[in-house]
C-alpha cells in the first residue's frame, strides 16, 4: 500500500507557534544565562563523577582492611581482588565510546583517550589496593622474621649442644653384632 | 532554590563527616601482635640455663596475634618447641574504631555522590522551566525600562519644545525692541502658519475619507459578489418575494373552500389530527382520495410525506401516486413488517427526544392483504393499535386504505374496534359500476360542533379534489371553486 502525504501539510502539522519576539539585548542575555545554567550542570556532572572515583576506591580500600584485620592473611588475596575489582569499575566504565576496528589502512582506534584514561585508573585501583594491604604485609613480614629468627637460635643451640653422637649408636650396634656372633660361634664348640 | 540549598548544605555534611572517618581511622598499628619469648631449657644446670636465657629468652620477639593463636596448629609458620616458645603479652590495635571511621568516609563520600546527582538530575529537568522563568522576568524589566526611557524621552522632548517657544518668544520680543519687526507682522506670520495647519489637517481629513469611500465601496462589491454566489440577484430576490405573496394568496384561497365547502367536513378531515381510513370497494376512488389529502397537506401545512407503504407502489407510483414524493417507500412483505415496526419505535423516538421535529405523513395502502401474511400480520396488528394513540403526540399523520373498516380488513387488529371507530375517521367511498367513482361518500369519527360524533354522515365530493387539480391550483391554473 502506498501514501500520497503532501509535502505542503506535513509542514503544517510541524510548524511550531511563534514565540514572543525579544529584543536583541535580551536574547543575549538569556543566551549567556543559558550558557551559565549548561556550565553549572557540566561542572556538577564532572564534581559527580570524581567523587564516584573516590567513593568506589575508598569502598574498595574499606573492603579489603575489613577483610584482613577480621579475617587476616587467609582473605589476603580474596581481599586484593575484591579491593581491585571495585576500585577498577569507574575505570572500566570510562571505556563506553572506545571503537577498535581493523581494516585495510590499519588499526583504527576512536576515543583513544579513554583507553588512557582507564589506564591510568587501573594503576589507581592498584595502588589504592597495595596501600590497603601494605600494613598487613608488613606485619607479616614482621611475624617471618620473628619465626626466622627462632629458627636461626634453634639451630645454633643445637649445633653447640647435640642431643646424641652418631658413632656411639655405631658402637653399641658393632657391639651387639659382635657378641651374637660370639655367642653362635661359642655353642659350637 | 531552598532544594538547591538544601543539597549543597546536605552535600557539605556528609563531605565533612567522610573527613572526619578518614581522619579517625587512621592508625600506627592496624593489626593486633603478640610479643613471645624463645626461652630453650638447658640440660647442664643452672648456669648453662642462665647463659641460654640470657642469650635467647630477653630478647623481645613479636607476631601477628592471628599467627600465634595458630602456634602448635596446622599451617603454623612458628616452629614448634613446646613450653620453649611462650607468650608474653597481647598488643592490640591502637585504634579499635578504624573500620568504623572507614564506614564512615564510605557513606559519607556515597552520600556527596547521592546529594550531586539529585542535584543535577534537578538542574537538567527544571533548565527549560528556569529559562522560561528568566526570559519572562528579564522581558518584564525590559518593557518597564523601555516605558522608563520612552516617558524620559517624551519629557525631554516635552522640555526641548517648550525651550525652543521660550527662545523663539525672548528673540520676538528682543526683535520688537530693534525695531526689526512688530506685532502686526507677527500676527500675519501667525496667521499664515494656523492656515498652514489648517490645510494640512484637511488633507489629511481627506486621505482618511477616502479611505472610508474604498471600504464602503468594497463592501458593495463583497456584497454584489454574495448574491451572485447565493444565485440571488435583486431582481430574483424580488420575484421570489413575489412568488411566495401569491403562493399564500392560493394557500389561503383553498382553505377558504375547503371550509366552505358543504359544512366544512373537508377541513375537518385535512386538519384533523386522527389517522384517516379510506375505504372503499375496487374503483371507488379510495387512492385518489388519499392522494389528495396528502397533497393538501403537503402545500397547506407543509407536511412531507416520510413513507410510502404499498405492495403495489411500483404500478401506483406511476398512477395515483405519480405527484407524491414519498422519502422512504416499503413495498415488498418484508420491508412492510419492518416498516410497520419502524413507525412505531420512530414515533416512540419522535414522542420522547425530538421536541421540534417536524410534521410528516405516513401513507399505507393496500391494508386488507396485510393481516393475511404471516410476515406482516403481527407487525401489522401492533401498528393499528399504536396509531390509535402514538401520531399524534409524534405530529405524524396517517392515511390508510383499505377495503372494509372490518378487524381483518385494517390489520386483524382484534379488540379495537371500538377505538378504531371513535379514535379514526373512516371515508367510506362508493362506486356504482366498480369503475367509477360516486362523488358521494359516508364518514365517521368526526365530530359536530356540540362535541357529538357525527355518525354516518353523507357527504358529496367535490370534483375538484383530484392531485391533478391540486398541483394545477399552485402551478398557474388556480382551482375555480365557484364553477
Amino acid at each position: 500500500m502506498t501514501y500520497d502525504i503532501d509535502d505542503t501539510q506535513e509542514e503544517v502539522v510541524s510548524e511550531i507557534a511563534p514565540d514572543t519576539p525579544l529584543p536583541k539585548d535580551l536574547i543575549e542575555h538569556l543566551e549567556s544565562r543559558k550558557q551559565h545554567r549548561k556550565d553549572v550542570i557540566h561542572t556538577t556532572e564532572k564534581l559527580t563523577r570524581f567523587f564516584v572515583g573516590w567513593s568506589l576506591n575508598s569502598t574498595g580500600f574499606l573492603i579489603a582492611k575489613y577483610l584482613l584485620i577480621t579475617g587476616g592473611g587467609v582473605n589476603l588475596w580474596l581481599a586484593i581482588s575484591l579491593s581491585f575489582s571495585i576500585c577498577s569499575v569507574g575505570s572500566l566504565a570510562g571505556l563506553t565510546g572506545l571503537r577498535v576496528n581493523y581494516n585495510s589502512d590499519g588499526l583504527e582506534v576512536d576515543n583513544m583517550q579513554n583507553l588512557i584514561k582507564t589506564a591510568g585508573g587501573l594503576v589507581f585501583a592498584g595502588v589504592t589496593t597495595w596501600l590497603a594491604v601494605k600494613d598487613h604485609q608488613y606485619f607479616e613480614n614482621l611475624t617471618k622474621e620473628t619465626v626466622t629468627q627462632i629458627s636461626q637460635d634453634i639451630q645454633t643451640i643445637e649445633k653447640q649442644n647435640p642431643q646424641s653422637d652418631p658413632w656411639v649408636s655405631i658402637a653399641v650396634a658393632l657391639a651387639l653384632f659382635i657378641g651374637s656372633i660370639a655367642i653362635i660361634f661359642k655353642g659350637r664348640e | 532554590m531552598k532544594q538547591g540549598v538544601f543539597e549543597l548544605a546536605l552535600a557539605g555534611v556528609c563531605g565533612v563527616a567522610a573527613i572526619i572517618g578518614l581522619a579517625t581511622s587512621q592508625t600506627r598499628q592496624p593489626y593486633d601482635l603478640t610479643q613471645i619469648q624463645f626461652c630453650p631449657r638447658s640440660a647442664n644446670g643452672i648456669h648453662s640455663q642462665i647463659a641460654l636465657d640470657k642469650r635467647f629468652c630477653n630478647q623481645p620477639r613479636f607476631v601477628l596475634t592471628e599467627e600465634w593463636q595458630r602456634y602448635g596448629l596446622y599451617g603454623s609458620i612458628i616452629p614448634y618447641k613446646g613450653d620453649a616458645i611462650q607468650w608474653v603479652r597481647d598488643l592490640p590495635t591502637d585504634n579499635p574504631n578504624q573500620l568504623l571511621g572507614g564506614a564512615v568516609t564510605v557513606i559519607g563520600l556515597w552520600g556527596v555522590v547521592g546529594c550531586l546527582l539529585v542535584r543535577s538530575q534537578r538542574l537538567k529537568r527544571t533548565d527549560y522551566e528556569l529559562g522560561e522563568l528568566e526570559k519572562t522576568g528579564d522581558y518584564a524589566t525590559w518593557q518597564h525600562n523601555k516605558y522608563k526611557r520612552e516617558v524620559k524621552q517624551h519629557s525631554t522632548q516635552l522640555y526641548t519644545e517648550r525651550l525652543k517657544d521660550g527662545l523663539t518668544d525672548l528673540d520676538v520680543h528682543s526683535r520688537k525692541e530693534l525695531g526689526l519687526t512688530d506685532e502686526e507682522n507677527e500676527r500675519a506670520k501667525a496667521r499664515i502658519q494656523l492656515e498652514d495647519f489648517m490645510k494640512a489637517r484637511a488633507v489629511n481629513h481627506s486621505v482618511m475619507d477616502k479611505t472610508i469611500a474604498e471600504n464602503l465601496r468594497d463592501r458593495a462589491k463583497a456584497d454584489q459578489e454574495r448574491g451572485k454566489i447565493e444565485g440571488k440577484t435583486k431582481g430574483a430576490i424580488a420575484d421570489s418575494d413575489n412568488q411566495q405573496s401569491v403562493d399564500q394568496r392560493l394557500i389561503s384561497d383553498l382553505i377558504e373552500a375547503l371550509k366552505n365547502y358543504e359544512d366544512g367536513w373537508l377541513w375537518k378531515v385535512i386538519d384533523n389530527q386522527k389517522p384517516v381510513w379510506v375505504l372503499g370497494e375496487a374503483g371507488s376512488g379510495k387512492s385518489t382520495l388519499a392522494a389528495s389529502i396528502v397533497m393538501l397537506r403537503e402545500y397547506l401545512f407543509d407536511m412531507p410525506l416520510y413513507q410510502l407503504i404499498d405492495a403495489h407502489a411500483g404500478e401506483n407510483l406511476r398512477k395515483a401516486w405519480r405527484y407524491l414524493s414519498p422519502q422512504l417507500i416499503a413495498q415488498t412483505e418484508e420491508e412492510i413488517g419492518q416498516a410497520f415496526d419502524d413507525a412505531r419505535s420512530r414515533w416512540l423516538d419522535r414522542i420522547n427526544n425530538q421536541p421540534d421535529k417536524r410534521p410528516q405523513q405516513l401513507l399505507v395502502d393496500e391494508f386488507t392483504n396485510y393481516s393475511e401474511s404471516d410476515i406482516t400480520k403481527e407487525p401489522a396488528k401492533k401498528f393499528v393499535k399504536a396509531s390509535l394513540s402514538d401520531p399524534r403526540k409524534a405530529e405524524e399523520r396517517l392515511v390508510c386504505i383499505a377495503h372494509f373498516f372490518t378487524n381483518t380488513a385494517t390489520g386483524g387488529s382484534g379488540g379495537t374496534a371500538k377505538g378504531r371507530a371513535r379514535g379514526t375517521i373512516q371515508i367510506d367511498r362508493k362506486t356504482a359500476d366498480g369503475k367509477k367513482p360516486l362523488p358521494v361518500a359516508t364518514i365517521n369519527g368526526l365530530n359536530d360542533s356540540s362535541g357529538e360524533a357525527e355518525v354516518d354522515k353523507k357527504v358529496t365530493i367535490p370534483d375538484w379534489l383530484t392531485p391533478d387539480k391540486i398541483l394545477d391550483h399552485f402551478n398557474g391554473k388556480p382551482i375555480n371553486f365557484d364553477a
